[in-house]
Order: structure tokens, then C-alpha cells, then sequence
């Protein structure tokens, strides 16, 4: 068995987890307290793919891997109080008293770290129970305390006591028009500093990106935290679908760094999703793989807001589920393949690949979601997301020349000169892309000026 | 291929009707068709060329061309072959070997994998993963539930190729719940009734894009199927009753873009469906609708109006209280009143869409946005919990509706006050009709005048005056003061002990007035450091 | 009482967060700085009434110090507004507001050339892109290709370019080097039939040809198919239909 363990930290990492969690049960045939629905005699999609995902105690109730963990009560109070209170073992749920206060250095040094033995002693147990853990998959966002200062602490930790076992986040990148706090831009760079080294794949999601899917898409009016978290839920049951369902194809964690991550730094693959299709439309809208495909390269379809055309591609995976066939693929892939858009970094040791999930996805009830045949996520490593980076940096910059509200994190035990180091680092990313991006010999894409 | 006339004929996957087959003057060594495409736009002419007419046209002016027959180089396919090519590999053929069924030689099936050679992009090759698996899967057409033949240019289901016999389908494909056979080129509907017969475990089908010219007499009914897509066959009343009439369990029913002019006659059909729940007839440019007629399909539940041109600017004189979904949006609705008629035509309403309304056009920014919100959480009956996607909270309800409440009292919104519906928030909010003064006291609400209390700390005694609207929190924030305590340190404990009752207040929110309180009324004061949650 | 969500906003940020009855003003504006970044003494707070209309009022109780005063005196409705205002005529987050980039922070060539575990090392360990030892020779031969292409593309005859998947036609108007865009490939300008170019024959300044605006583009020679290409009329779009 290749289990994987899901750790979610902090306020949107729980609630993306709570999201995730909701549907991985609906897809397997899981009720809200750990038993299977009425009428089925094993998990759905097979028992090698469900038991990564979920343990089985004797009495038949099935325990989802994974670990809830907050500074603060209320998001993880839920949990224990809310719907899915008997899915979990109140082991599994590790909530402290007082909140990181949107502070990195309170997530990562002061707060955080009182809870650090209490979490680790917990995964322990959790990978104690395991046959061949194959890793770890994190949500978390970037901008806030616990996410960013207790996420990248518990990365750091866990590339220490677990070595080479894969860690996959999907990580909330701050919306570039709207900042949730101040100190954002800061947090960002601090965690993603101390992440470049300890995770092997970073999904990232930018919630403005999301509200406009929403809105644009769905046509709902007025989007929720809850409406994002459903649809990202979406992305990373399509993500893992391949992990959790035996049958046509199955990929180990490390498999999304062997493909897509061509050197340890550049591992920020840009994540895109379709159809996004509400109910009432779903008649109206053709959704053939070539036409899914195609969305996937329209940036209304990607999970952060950038411009794929303006970069270079050096890995891409298609991941489909549902009804899709050979020759449709096939089809599709050719058409891609006539793109002008679609530039790539022709020197780069890295691979295109496609997978295929038989089991189609699950729209979570109540979801405006349309339930479709088909979809498709696909996962790019594209020079693109660099702007990304850019972005947050320049963010970063402006208060940091005046050193605004740097004595919060100082007065936390951090060091001053924490804050130059990861951004020395960051604007090294910015020039490794710059560096990948040049070089091509130019006999493989089609330039024009 | 020799077309004739009335065959469907797929130019690049845009799909026509045969009207006409013959030489036209322009093209004198060529074979011309005359053609109608099922896109009523898309066409040059009505049939009349060179001031000739050829044929004419039944979806509009530009809906016909003429075109040389040997451009119709779309291969039309029987659904077997269609089937075979998209799902199947060598084995699915043998097993249908044994199923009787010989293949003739000239069929080739391919190796998937080996198509995969030469797939690339630039220099690189795609690695695919899964796909020898999923063949595996998809050949063995056992292990079939999903089929979604649609595009593929079916136009039979009689198969040369496979020594045209009677095939079992029922025995190839035993699974199948689902199959999708839209946008192909069956023009007579007992093709797919011969198909759908066969599969016993099918249960859903969809026909979108089939403009089928023939109906079949004395079909079976397909009893299984409960859901069924019909949207763009071009159909009207007439074939629509025929049709339906085959599918006597149906539970959901997409009727969207079609040709129907007479819906009384169309639902008087669909009311013979006992079990239809869910019924689509979105993007059919309906000016009005029968409504009346609507409420004889007893199970229906859920609605799909959107994209006519309904206006609802005259109050009907039906309501349909079984509707819990509607989807109104992308009509002509252009002002309140309109949406107080939807109000009083579906009073039971869960789930509304009815934005992409001219209404909505009336202003802009985010003001309006709230305006628009206020207007319409509040003028919709309570029941309503998804208004366009978005989830109505109950205090967001509460809060639209006392805003509305009070624009309307003031005169800023103008409202049909003998509506139900203000008579329910008049009730609801306790609004007196013609003081029109704030909420009438609960039942439960036990009144007094301003009165002192006993609070004890400790040993310590200290007097309070409060009036009966003075919260507990209030209070707290009082004690604290006089105490110089956080207020998060200490709980208050209301002790009535000619009641019996002793109970913590910790409900910051309620006023004095709800507990039974006079003078004298003891309140003990107990601290609670080490609870504390952060500074 | 259970704590309850609102929208907090300030000059710079938006939100959704907790807040709890039970906290003093004084505690809620020590939470409010760490979000806004505005200072407690600085902030004024308004809460909207319903999160529907402008109606406000001040978080504040005249005469009683915000120590003493707690967010359950006053009516807080669920999922409404509250704004953070920066009441400091010269606040320093004005600026941070800026979206200039000449402030950014770009790391010097030589500085990115010093550290290690960097993707250009990592190109020049593995012998990557130009570091290839190959390279130069692969480039040469993309350049040769090139040339060897725009030998037969001569200025004056019709072409299509192959670089998309539509089909465009023109006339070929230049072939050579560009300096603007480069010193080593031969690179052909062309005319096209239809305004799905790049420019109007001038690239970077420095004119090479003329036509109208979109109707010209440069690409690479190998790119290019030199014949007999008659221009396609898009409004007609064959004769094969009536």
C-alpha cells in the first residue's frame, strides 16, 4: 500500500480540507461518519487506491489520513461539532488556544511552535499505521499566520523525520487585487522561502481567480469562502483521483515531481480545471475532450491569474476522468500541438504526459457544479507563473524599504535579517525563471514579431 | 455515398438535411444537394437559387444552401461501427464474434499504442499514461456505464459491416446506463427506439441535435429511461406527443430549443407522465407560456425557463405550488412587479435563478448589486434558500427584509401592500399597520420598569439600576468596569431563588426584560481566570 | 455568545473574519492592526448597519474608554462591514498603496552568477541549454536551416506561413537579418492578405517594409512556404456552396 497523508493548516487549509475530505467520501461511497453508503460491500474505485487515502478500523468504519491543525479553536471546533464530527478521530484534529494574529513568525517561531511536539507526535502515529507511506499532501495559504508560519515549519520538519517521502501542497496564493491583511506579502515571501527547499510540488490557487470562475461560470451571484472551497475541492479530488482509484492509471506521488518539476526550485506547476459548468447551462455547453482541452489554455480556466502565453512550457499533464477515449485524446493533443501559443523550453529534461481516470468526478450536493462526463485538470509548468512571484515581490518591496511592520516579527524572536534572505532568494527564483526561459534554440516553437 | 432527399447529411460536423439532389446550373458536372442546416442561420438561401426553386425551407430564409455532393465527405457510421471505433480494440470484436456476429475483413482496428508514435509536441513525446489500461477497460464493453456516441455520424443501426444482422445488444453491452447519441444523423426515431430497447439497464439517453423526419408506429414504451435530452431536434407539438408517449416513466425531460408553437398541446402531452419531475424548455423564444396548463404535471418539481422572452408583466391567476426550482434568468423581465407576479405564480420556491434580466440592467456598481439583493431576497417568499447560486442566511434574510421593510413604510420603494407577502413580513417583523412603531413585545417577554439589582462579588454587595432593554452584556461591561476586570474573566449567574431558578447568563445579546426580574433580584458575580482564551 | 463573521475593510485590504461579542474595543483594535496595519490610536471604526446599505455608525461609546467598551453593546449584524478607517493625514500605508515597480528589488546578474543552487548552475553542471556542449553546433545548424529556407524566398513572391494552425496567406516584403530582434537568423517579412500580423513592416522602430497596420509580420524563414498562394477571400468562403 502507498498511503498518503493529507495535513491541513490553518483556517483555509482546514476548510479546504473539510471541502476535500466531503467529497473524497462521496466519490468512495463514505457516509458522514465513516461507514459505507447502504448497499455497497467495498469502498468505489477499488480497495489499493481508496486504503491510501483512508484506514480501516475493525469495526468497518473508515478513518480519512489526515490531520486537521489550527492555533486557533473555531475553524477546527467545527469539524469536531459539524457534520462530518464521526468521520474523524478527535486525535486527528489538533487545535491551540491563541492564533497566529496573521503573523508568520507567530505560526513558525512563538505559537507555533508550542504545538510543533504535540503534531509530530501525531503524524507518528498516523505513519506508524501505515504499510508504505509515499508522502504528504498539505493545504494551506500563503498569506496568513498559521498557514504560511506553521505550514512551512511543519514542511521543514517533516523533510527532516521523513526524508525523501514526496510533499505536495496546494497552497492559497494572496489575490493580487485584494490583499486579506497587510503583512501578507510578507508572509508569502517568508513561507515560500523556507518551502522552496522542503516541498516537491506546489499547487497554488489564487481565490480571486476562483471568485471569478464562480461568478463567470457558475453564475453565482454572490460567491462564498464555501463556494471557493468547493470548487478547489474539485481541482484536488481531480488531482489525486489518480492516487485514489485503481484501474487505468495510477501514479505515485512522486511521479508529479518526476514529470513536472524539472529542478527542485521550479516546482510551481500553474493548475487548470474544465469544464467549470453550471447546472442550468450544462445541456447548452459541448464538452468533448477537444473542447475541454482547449479550455485548459484559456486563462479563465486556471487557478492563478496569468498569462501562459507570455511564458514557456517545460512540463504539462493532462489528467482526465470520466468517459474519455484514445482517440479523442489523441485528437485533442494534436490540436494543442498546432497552438502558436503554446511555446516551450525545448532544452529541458522534463516530460508531457496524459493520465486517465476511468471514474468520473462528483459534484459535491448543493454545488452549482454541473455533473459532467468528463473533465480535465491540467498541471503546467509554465514560465508564466513567474508574474506570479513578481507580483508578491514588488508587494513586498514597498513596505519593506520603510520596514513597516517588520518589528511585529522581530518582536516574535525572528531576526531581521530573515526578511532580506528570503527575498534575496525569491528574486533568485524570479532569475532562475528568467533562466529557463532562455537558451531555446528556436527550431521548436513558432516566434514571430 | 448516394444521398437522397430527407437523409442528414455532416459537412465538417455542422449537420443539414437533404432537401434536394439534382444538377443546378452553376455547377453543370457536378451533382448538387440542397441542403437545410439544422442552424437556421447558417444557410445562404430558402431554396431558391438563381430565381429557381429548388425546395423550400421550413427553419427560416438563410437556413438552405446548395452544395456539391462530393463535399459531404463525413463518414456515416452505424452504431455498431461507431461503438467498435471509439471504444473498442481486437478483443471487443472477437467477443462479439462469439456473439454471432462476423466481421467483414475490410475493418481495421487499430493497436493504441501504436498510434501514439509520432505524437509529439516540438521535440518532445508525450508520455501517456493509463491509456493500454483504459482500453483494456472500455474493449470489454461490459464494463461499459457512460457511452457518448454523439458527433459521430450515426445514421443507422442496421450494419453491413458486421453481416447486418439483429444484433444483441443487450449482450454487448449489458451495463450501460447512460449513452449519449446527440448530434448524429438518424432521421428516423424507431433507430434509436430499436437501440434503446435493447439496453435494459439504460436509463438516461440523450437525443440533442437528431432532427428525426419519421416517429415509428406503435412503439413499445422504454420504460427505464427517465431521463431524456431532446433540446435542438427541431421538434413541434405534433412529434414531440408521439414522442414522449414512448417514454412513460420519465422523471427529467430537456425540451430546450425547439420548434414547438403550442405548448398547451405539448404539456396536455407531458401531463400524461405521472412521474416528470424536472422539465427544461430553456432558449425556445416563448413570449408567454401556458401555466395553467403546467400545473396538470402533477410531479413537477423543478423548471428551466431561461432564455425566452417571458415578461410576466400580467398577474396570472394560477400558482403553481409544487415548484421548488425555477430558472428564469435571461428573460424579459423588466421591473419589480414583474418579479411579485413570479412571487405569487411559484409561492413555494427553494431555488431561483433570475439574473440576465433587463431588470438587473437598471443600474450598476455595487450599490445597486445591494439593491438588488434587498429587493429580491425580500419580495420572494421566505422559503427561498439559493437565490442565482448564492446562499440566502437567515440573517442575511433578516437584514434584507427589515431594510426592505422600512424603505417600504417610508415610501422609497414602492410596494403592493395588499400582496400575501407583506402581510407575512408585517406578521413576521411585527409591524404594526398603522402606528407602524417598532416590534410588538413577544409573548414570552416579561416587562418591568427600571428596578435595582443585587450583584455580589465575593463579600462585596454592589447596587445596579438597569433598565429592562439593557443587555446582559451590557451589564457585564458595567460590573467590569466597577470590578476594573477584563469582562472575559468573570461570568454572571442571574439567582432567583423564589423561582428556583439559577442559570449563567451567557447570552450577551438579551435584554433584561426576557428574565423574570424585580428589585432585589440577586446576580452573582464568578470569576473565571484560566479560561481566558488570549489577551 | 458565538462569535460571528464579518467583512473587515481598510484602505488596503478586504476580508472575511471572526470576531467575538465578548472582546473590548481596545482588543478588537489591537486584532484590526495586525490585519490593516493601522495603529489603534489611528483607527476609526464604522460598522455598517446592513451590509446592504451606507448607513454606519461609530464603534465608540462617547465618554467611555475603549478598554471598557465590548463589541455586544452594540448591534453587529452577521456578514456586515466593518471599516477600519486610517484617521492619520499622513499614514505611511498610503504609499504602500503605490504600484510602482521601480522600487522592486532585481538581484544583479553577478550576485544570481555567486549562489549556488540555482537554475543557471544547475544548466551549467548538467550541461543544459547554452552550457550544452552540443549547443552551439545545434544553433548553428537552426541558423544554417534558416538560411538555407530564405535562399528561395525572394521579396515580391507569395507565401504562406506555417507557424499556426490558420491559414495565412501574404506577400513576401523583406528577408534577412533584423538586428532588432536578433543577429543570426534570417528572419522574412511579410505582407499578409488579412490584418493577422504583428505590425506594419517596422519592428522596434527601424522600417523594413510598408503596409498597413496588422497586415505585417516577421518570421522565421523556415516558417515560411514560398508558391503559388492565391489570396483567399474570406467573405466568400468557396464557391462550393450556394
Amino acid at each position: 500500500m502507498r498511503e498518503v497523508l493529507s495535513v491541513n493548516v490553518g483556517q483555509a487549509g482546514c476548510q479546504i480540507g473539510n471541502a476535500c475530505w466531503e467529497l473524497y467520501s462521496l466519490e468512495h461511497g463514505i457516509t458522514p461518519d465513516g461507514y459505507l453508503q447502504e448497499g455497497l460491500t467495498q469502498p468505489k474505485g477499488g480497495s489499493d487506491g481508496f486504503s491510501t487515502f483512508f484506514s480501516e478500523t475493525g469495526s468497518g468504519k473508515y478513518v480519512p489520513r489526515a490531520l486537521y491543525v489550527d492555533l486557533e479553536p473555531n475553524v477546527i471546533d467545527e469539524v469536531r461539532t459539524g457534520t462530518y464530527r464521526n468521520l474523524f478521530h478527535p486525535d486527528q484534529l489538533i487545535s491551540g488556544k491563541e492564533d497566529a494574529a496573521n503573523n508568520y513568525a507567530r505560526g513558525h517561531y512563538t505559537v507555533g511552535r508550542e504545538l510543533l511536539d504535540d503534531i509530530l507526535e501525531r503524524v507518528r502515529k498516523m505513519a506508524d499505521q501505515c504499510d508504505g507511506l509515499q508522502g504528504f499532501l498539505f493545504t494551506h495559504s500563503l498569506g496568513g499566520g498559521t498557514g504560511s508560519g506553521l505550514g512551512a515549519l511543519l514542511l521543514e520538519q517533516f523533510s527532516n523525520e521523513y526524508g525523501k517521502k514526496a510533499k505536495l501542497e496546494f497552497a492559497v496564493y494572496p489575490a493580487p487585487q485584494v490583499a486579506t491583511s497587510v503583512v501578507e506579502p510578507y508572509n508569502t515571501v517568508l513561507s515560500t522561502h523556507m518551502t522552496l527547499e522542503n516541498a516537491d510540488c506546489t499547487f497554488m490557487v489564487d481565490n480571486e481567480a476562483i471568485y471569478d470562475m464562480c461568478r463567470k461560470n457558475l453564475g453565482i451571484s454572490r460567491p462564498s469562502l464555501g463556494n471557493l472551497n468547493n470548487l478547489i475541492a474539485q481541482v484536488v479530488s481531480s488531482v489525486t483521483a489518480s492516487l485514489r482509484f485503481d484501474g487505468s492509471l495510477n501514479v505515485d506521488l512522486n511521479e508529479f515531481q518526476t514529470n513536472l518539476v524539472p529542478y527542485p526550485r521550479i516546482h510551481f506547476p500553474l493548475v487548470s480545471y474544465a469544464p467549470v459548468l453550471s447546472k442550468s447551462r450544462s445541456t447548452h455547453e459541448a464538452n468533448s475532450v477537444q473542447e475541454i482541452t482547449n479550455a485548459c489554455f484559456e486563462p479563465g480556466n486556471q487557478m492563478v491569474k496569468c498569462d501562459p502565453k507570455q511564458g514557456k512550457y517545460m512540463a504539462t499533464c493532462l489528467l482526465y476522468r470520466g468517459d474519455v477515449v484514445n482517440r479523442d485524446v489523441q485528437t485533442a493533443v494534436a490540436h494543442v500541438k498546432t497552438k502558436k501559443s503554446v511555446q516551450l523550453v525545448d532544452w529541458c529534461p522534463t516530460g508531457f504526459k496524459i493520465g486517465i481516470c476511468f471514474q468520473k468526478a462528483t459534484p459535491t450536493p448543493g454545488s452549482e457544479l454541473a455533473d459532467v462526463e468528463r473533465n480535465v485538470c491540467m498541471l503546467s509548468n509554465t514560465t508564466a507563473i513567474a508574474s506570479a512571484w513578481n507580483k508578491i515581490d514588488a508587494k513586498f518591496d514597498l513596505m519593506y524599504k520603510k520596514r513597516a511592520f517588520v518589528h511585529w516579527y522581530v518582536s516574535e524572536g525572528m531576526e531581521e535579517g530573515e526578511f532580506a534572505e528570503a527575498r534575496e532568494d525569491l528574486a533568485a527564483l524570479e532569475n532562475d525563471y528568467i533562466e529557463l526561459g532562455s537558451d531555446s534554440l528556436g527550431d521548436d516553437y513558432k516566434e514571430e514579431y | 455515398m448516394t444521398l437522397m432527399v430527407g437523409d442528414r447529411v455532416s459537412f465538417d460536423g455542422e449537420i443539414a438535411t437533404v432537401r434536394f439532389v439534382g444538377s443546378i446550373p452553376n455547377w453543370p458536372n457536378e451533382t448538387a444537394l440542397g441542403v437545410e442546416w439544422d442552424s437556421p442561420g447558417r444557410g445562404k438561401n430558402d431554396g431558391k437559387l438563381g430565381g429557381v426553386r429548388y425546395f423550400q425551407t421550413t427553419f427560416g430564409d438563410k437556413s438552405g444552401s446548395f452544395v456539391k455532393a462530393s463535399k459531404a465527405k463525413d463518414r456515416r457510421k452505424s452504431f455498431l461501427e461507431a461503438l467498435v471505433e471509439k471504444y473498442g480494440d481486437a478483443n471487443s470484436v472477437s467477443r462479439m464474434v462469439q456473439d454471432s456476429v462476423v466481421p467483414r475483413e475490410d475493418i481495421k482496428l487499430r493497436d493504441d499504442m501504436a498510434e501514439y508514435q509520432g505524437l509529439e509536441i516540438g521535440s518532445r513525446d508525450w508520455k501517456v499514461l493509463g491509456f493500454r489500461n483504459l482500453s483494456r477497460i472500455t474493449a470489454n464493453f461490459e464494463n461499459l456505464t457512460h457511452i457518448s456516441l454523439d458527433h459521430e455520424c450515426i445514421y443507422t443501426n442496421e450494419d453491413e459491416k458486421y453481416g447486418n444482422q439483429t444484433l444483441e445488444l443487450n449482450k454487448i453491452l449489458p451495463d450501460v446506463r447512460v449513452l449519449n447519441l446527440g448530434f448524429n444523423l438518424i432521421d428516423d426515431f424507431s433507430v434509436v427506439h430499436s437501440i434503446v430497447l435493447q439496453l435494459n439497464s439504460l436509463s438516461e439517453l440523450n437525443l440533442n441535435g437528431n432532427v428525426f423526419s419519421a416517429f415509428g408506429r406503435n412503439l413499445a414504451p422504454l420504460k427505464n429511461i427517465h431521463t431524456l435530452s431532446l433540446a435542438s431536434c427541431h421538434l413541434d407539438e405534433t412529434n414531440l406527443e408521439s414522442l414522449v408517449s414512448v417514454f412513460p416513466n420519465l422523471r427529467r425531460l430537456s425540451l430546450s430549443t425547439n420548434d414547438v408553437r403550442n405548448w398547451t398541446k405539448c404539456l396536455t402531452a407531458l401531463a400524461r407522465l405521472p412521474n416528470l419531475h424536472f422539465l427544461d424548455a430553456s432558449f425556445n423564444e416563448l413570449e408567454d407560456f401556458d401555466f395553467e396548463t403546467l400545473k396538470s404535471l402533477v410531479a413537477l418539481e423543478a423548471l428551466n425557463m431561461c432564455g425566452n422572452r417571458l415578461d410576466f408583466r400580467v398577474p396570472l391567476r394560477v400558482s403553481l405550488e409544487k415548484i421548488r426550482e425555477l430558472d428564469i434568468s435571461a428573460n424579459n423581465i423588466a421591473d419589480w412587479n414583474a418579479v411579485d407576479n413570479i412571487n405569487l405564480l411559484f409561492p413555494q420556491l427553494k431555488k431561483i435563478r433570475v439574473n440576465n434580466n433587463p431588470y438587473c440592467e437598471r443600474g450598476e456598481g455595487k450599490e445597486w448589486e445591494d439593491e438588488l439583493l434587498v429587493q429580491l431576497v425580500s419580495r420572494f417568499n421566505s422559503g427561498l434558500e439559493i437565490l442565482d447560486g448564492s446562499e440566502i442566511l437567515a440573517s442575511l434574510r433578516e437584514s434584507c427584509e427589515l431594510y426592505f421593510i422600512a424603505k417600504v413604510i417610508k415610501g422609497e420603494i414602492p410596494y403592493d401592500v395588499s400582496l400575501g407577502r407583506w402581510h407575512w413580513l408585517e406578521k413576521q417583523y411585527g409591524i404594526d399597520k398603522d402606528a407602524r412603531r417598532s416590534r410588538k413585545p413577544d409573548n414570552n417577554e416579561k416587562l418591568f420598569g427600571g428596578i435595582f439589582l443585587s450583584v455580589e462579588v465575593g463579600a462585596k454587595l454592589l447596587r445596579k439600576f438597569v433598565l429592562p432593554e439593557c443587555t446582559v452584556g451590557k451589564l457585564k461591561g458595567n460590573i467590569s468596569r466597577d470590578l476594573k476586570q477584563c469582562v472575559l474573566d468573570f461570568e454572571i449567574v442571574y439567582d432567583n431563588q423564589p423561582a428556583g431558578i439559577k442559570e449563567t447568563m451567557t447570552n450577551d445579546m438579551k435584554q433584561l426584560g426576557f428574565y423574570n426580574m424585580e428589585d432585589g433580584t440577586r446576580i452573582i458575580v464568578q470569576s473565571k481566570v484560566g479560561v481566558r482564551r488570549e489577551t | 455568545m458565538a462569535d460571528l463573521s464579518v467583512y473587515i475593510t481598510s484602505e488596503l485590504t478586504s476580508s472575511e473574519r471572526r470576531v467575538s461579542p465578548q472582546w473590548s474595543v481596545e482588543h478588537f483594535k489591537k486584532k484590526m492592526e495586525l490585519i490593516t496595519g493601522i495603529p489603534p490610536e489611528s483607527q476609526r471604526i464604522w460598522v455598517y448597519k446592513r451590509r446592504e446599505t451606507n448607513e454606519r455608525f461609530e464603534l465608540k461609546i462617547p465618554e467611555k474608554p475603549d478598554e471598557y467598551t465590548f463589541l455586544s453593546e452594540f448591534t453587529i449584524v452577521p456578514f456586515t462591514r466593518i471599516d477600519i478607517e486610517d484617521v492619520r493625514p499622513d499614514s505611511e500605508l498610503k504609499e504602500l498603496s503605490e504600484n510602482s515597480s521601480e522600487t522592486q528589488y532585481k538581484m544583479e546578474d553577478e550576485d544570481y552568477d555567486k549562489r549556488s543552487n540555482t537554475v543557471r548552475r544547475w544548466k551549467q553542471e548538467k550541461g543544459l541549454g547554452r552550457f550544452d556542449p552540443e549547443y552551439e553546433s545545434r544553433r548553428q545548424a537552426v541558423i544554417e536551416s534558416n538560411k538555407h529556407a530564405a535562399s528561395a524566398i525572394k521579396v515580391g513572391l507569395r507565401c504562406r506561413i506555417l507557424n499556426s494552425d490558420i491559414e495565412r496567406r501574404g506577400t513576401v516584403r523583406y528577408t534577412g537579418i533584423v538586428p532588432e530582434i536578433d543577429n543570426e537568423i534570417s528572419w522574412v517579412g511579410v505582407e499578409l492578405d488579412e490584418p493577422y500580423g504583428k505590425n506594419n513592416g517596422s519592428i522596434k522602430g527601424k522600417r523594413y517594409f510598408t503596409c498597413k497596420d496588422g497586415y505585417g509580420s516577421f518570421v522565421k524563414a523556415i516558417n515560411v512556404e514560398v508558391g503559388d498562394f492565391e489570396p483567399e477571400d474570406p467573405f466568400d468562403l468557396d464557391d462550393d456552396e450556394l
